[in-house]
């Protein structure tokens, strides 16, 4: 459906990209800001990117974070893929219904919800079995990872149902095993 | 099973297939269970299971200690077992007026927030849609972008914008329009903005790629056949899209309905929202029992529009 925008859709879509990128573009510029108050402006300045460089609490928590990204993508990518594949690709299984719920239910699902369910899981594991210890890393990573499958497994599902099988069967024809 | 355990005992008399081969060959047979019981069993512990511990506390008693509430099995002397289960969490948060209003005044914004939104979103997709080879990846790719941004750091800088020293009060000032700030942040208005800005793009998405499969010539046959932009909006645009309208729609609701940092952040005390009533009963009160049963609660309420929204979230991406 290409060509053809009225201008009405066009002044739309101006709106819409403004409103999504006024207040980034104004936080980056506020980053040079000399002054210590946010709304105050005093001047430009990269005197915060040194004081952020130099901060190790930062790097820390940096370092913190891509580490619970990579594991997260790694595992949340994996076991989305195989959720997307049961969908749309094993026709019907007991306890279908009752994954496809479970599978889309963390995206729209009020995070607190889900976060404090977790956490009292989380709780009640350490009472009975002393596992978890501490929640870090691993709890974090663990939420994480429930979270992100749920936008993995639609992706890709919609990727598969746009494929068809076609590929797969003439690959089996061929005599490929499935993996 | 039983073709796999006879495979199982012929190699075995056979003797010929290494521990590997074996494993291969178990993998390739079974390999549709494999693959579904991965997946399944993350969901069921980390996604199921913590809602039966929550739903179990909501029925104990506060008690302090750790953790603070009763537990439901108790062994008396002799051992005799007794189960303890009370529903008066349930009756006070039904009692209590503040969980009942707090949770309309919630679905009052979520839903005032989802027609703005959709009113946003509807004519930015199509204008997407309609944009020429070039424009139409990078309009996208700007859709998307601000997810790759830290969404609490889109909120702080709506906190920026809106503050009563903040760019717009400002700005204003600046131009002559008012002489005192107008209070736009900690109202009810702030977390409008925070939501349809964070929700939009949730909105956009499915309704983009609902539209992009409509077919331009049913446009064309009615425009042929006299029709007029409108009408034609309305008698066929309108309805083909109904997928992608109810599936953004409950993807901005649902979420929308339970937000704790928006409302926290850009509301501050004057906007009451239920998930910020369930945290602040968890962290502040401590009162686990009440807060599980206002999750619990909150569960039941939302269940059937996640129902609706599995269903029309499939329809939205085969476009039909």
């Amino acid at each position: 459906m290409y060509g053809k925008r009225s201008k009405f859709l066009t002044v739309m879509l101006t709106i819409g990209m403004a409103f999504f990128y006024i207040p980034i573009i104004l936080l980056v510029i506020y980053s040079f800001n000399y002054s210590k108050l946010v709304l105050v402006w005093g001047g430009w300045s990269t005197r915060w990117y040194k004081v952020l460089f130099e901060s190790e609490e930062v790097w820390a928590a940096v370092n913190m974070s891509l580490k619970i990204a990579l594991v997260n993508a790694t595992f949340a990518t994996i076991l989305g893929m195989l959720a997307a594949l049961s969908m749309v690709r094993f026709g019907k299984f007991r306890g279908r219904t009752l994954f496809g719920g479970m599978l889309v239910a963390p995206l729209v699902m009020p995070e607190v919800i889900t976060g404090l369910s977790l956490l009292v899981m989380f709780i009640t594991l350490k009472q009975f079995f002393g596992w978890p210890e501490n929640r870090g890393f691993a709890t974090i990573t663990i939420a994480h990872i429930t979270f992100s499958m749920a936008y993995v497994a639609v992706t890709i599902q919609a990727r598969l149902t746009g494929m068809g099988q076609s590929l797969e069967e003439a690959a089996a024809d061929l005599g490929a095993k499935p993996f | 099973m039983n073709i796999g355990m006879k495979n199982d005992i012929s190699m075995k008399v056979k003797n010929q297939n290494s521990i590997v081969d074996r494993f291969l060959r178990r993998l390739q047979e079974n390999w549709r269970s494999i693959v579904i019981i991965i997946p399944f069993v993350w969901l069921l512990m980390f996604f199921l299971f913590p809602f039966f511990i929550v739903a179990k506390i909501s029925l104990a008693e506060i008690k302090i200690a750790s953790p603070p509430f009763t537990s439901m099995v108790e062994w008396a002397d002799g051992g005799i077992m007794t189960i303890r289960i009370v529903f008066d969490n349930f009756l006070y948060i039904i009692n209590d007026s503040l969980y009942i209003n707090t949770y309309l005044n919630s679905v009052k914004i979520a839903s005032t927030a989802t027609v703005i939104s959709l009113l946003l979103g509807y004519p930015i997709a199509y204008g997407i849609v309609r944009s020429g080879p070039i424009a139409k990846p990078i309009l996208l790719f700007m859709v998307i972008l601000p997810f790759w941004t830290s969404f609490l750091l889109r909120v702080y800088a709506w906190m920026g914008l809106l503050a009563d020293q903040g760019t717009i009060n400002s700005l204003l000032i600046a131009l002559g329009f008012i002489n005192e700030p107008i209070q736009m942040l900690y109202s009810e208005f702030a977390v409008y903005i925070g939501i349809v800005y964070t929700y939009l793009p949730f909105m956009i998405l499915p309704l983009y790629a609902n539209m992009e499969k409509l077919d331009s010539s049913l446009n064309e046959a009615a425009a042929d056949l006299g029709s007029k932009p409108t009408n034609t909006f309305f008698k066929v645009t309108l309805p083909l899209t109904m997928p992608g309208v109810i599936a953004g729609s409950l993807l901005v609701f649902i979420p929308a309905s339970g937000e704790y940092v928006i409302p926290d952040l850009l509301g501050g005390g004057n906007v009451q929202m239920i998930g910020r009533v369930l945290f602040n009963e968890f962290s502040r009160n401590t009162d686990w029992p009440v807060a599980s049963a206002v999750a619990i609660a909150m569960l039941f309420l939302l269940v059937f529009p996640i129902i609706i929204f599995q269903h029309y979230q499939g329809k939205a991406a085969e476009g039909n």
